[in-house]
């Protein structure tokens, strides 16, 4: 038992240095591979702790080895946003105009119902005042209303090609009536 | 770029203790092989106490490699190889070849197995 105690307190240490390590996020924020790896931590340095017939080096290496590759691929897609998107997908407007995008809600594979409960947890309760609303790569809903924008449209860099694609699709959709 | 390089050694770290692993395992695999061979040709011609002598030589060596073997293998995994030593020493003492050969031939396919699990393949990755 004295050793369970011992390890407990070891694995404690290296789980909080590991996350500590990765960055500060809440789990709301993640993005998707964030939170794969933090489940996959947690399952992995519960091993040791089940069975003491399991060497310590069995969670600490896995552990070490996945919040390395963890840092490694946010640093590549700080770096690159092609790897970004790869790995968390970009963010998808699925209202545009005070229009919900059907379109675009079955790629997510959200319905409308879901669409709305988003909507009431931002305290909005009519999609029609909205400008744009985005559901962004860690899976939260960003709605912009038309009078927080100046200009005609939004800038971001990551948006800019799902806009694009967005008028496109209404531009193929008006052509085919 | 800190976070890069607590991620450059952690990654040394995991593959530096892997490599030291593996290649402590294959070396002393290696030699416990060879003197269980030898064990068993000095059993087989009779040469009890040769083959008494090898195996208590083959079963104190292990004994003090068990604790580093402790922090890389599961400890049953260990203590079965180490029971098995213990037995053949006294199965030499008590001149039972047939035991004897049988116990060797299984203490054998352990460190086999121990050694072959180590090893980069593709069954032992997937």
């Amino acid at each position: 038992m004295l050793t369970t105690v011992i390890r407990t307190v070891l694995v404690y240490i290296i789980v909080t240095a590991a996350v500590r390590i990765m960055g500060k996020r809440q789990v709301s924020d993640m993005q998707t591979s964030e939170l794969v790896i933090t489940f996959i931590i947690s399952q992995v340095a519960a091993l040791p702790l089940e069975n003491v017939e399991r060497p310590l080096l069995i969670s600490i290496v896995p552990i070490m080895v996945m919040t390395a590759t963890e840092i490694a691929v946010s640093l590549l897609m700080m770096k690159n946003r092609r790897f970004r998107s790869l790995v968390c997908g970009h963010p998808i407007i699925v209202i545009k105009d005070g229009k919900i995008l059907d379109s675009q809600l079955r790629k997510l594979r959200i319905s409308r119902e879901d669409l709305y409960t988003l909507l009431r947890e931002q305290e909005i309760s009519d999609e029609k005042d909205i400008r744009y609303g985005i559901i962004e790569t860690n899976g939260t809903l960003s709605v912009l209303p038309g009078s927080s924008l100046s200009g005609n449209d939004i800038s971001s860099e990551d948006l800019k090609d799902e806009l694009a694609g967005v008028e496109k699709e209404k531009a193929e959709k008006g052509d085919a009536r | 770029m800190k976070r890069g390089w607590i991620a450059a050694v952690m990654t040394a770290v995991s593959l530096a203790l892997g490599i030291f692993e593996y290649a402590y395992v294959e070396r002393n695999t290696a030699y416990y092989l060879a003197m269980l061979d030898d064990a068993d040709e000095k059993m087989k011609q009779n040469q009890v106490y040769d083959a008494q002598s090898v195996a208590e030589r083959l079963e104190h060596r292990y004994k003090n490699e068990i604790p580093l073997y402790d922090i890389f293998m599961y400890h049953t995994e260990v203590a079965d190889v180490s029971g098995h030593l213990v037995m053949l020493s006294k199965y030499a003492m008590a001149g039972d070849t047939a035991e004897f050969l049988a116990t060797s031939a299984l203490t054998r396919l352990e460190i086999e197995n121990i050694r072959y699990s180590r090893h980069l393949k593709i069954d032992n990755i997937l």
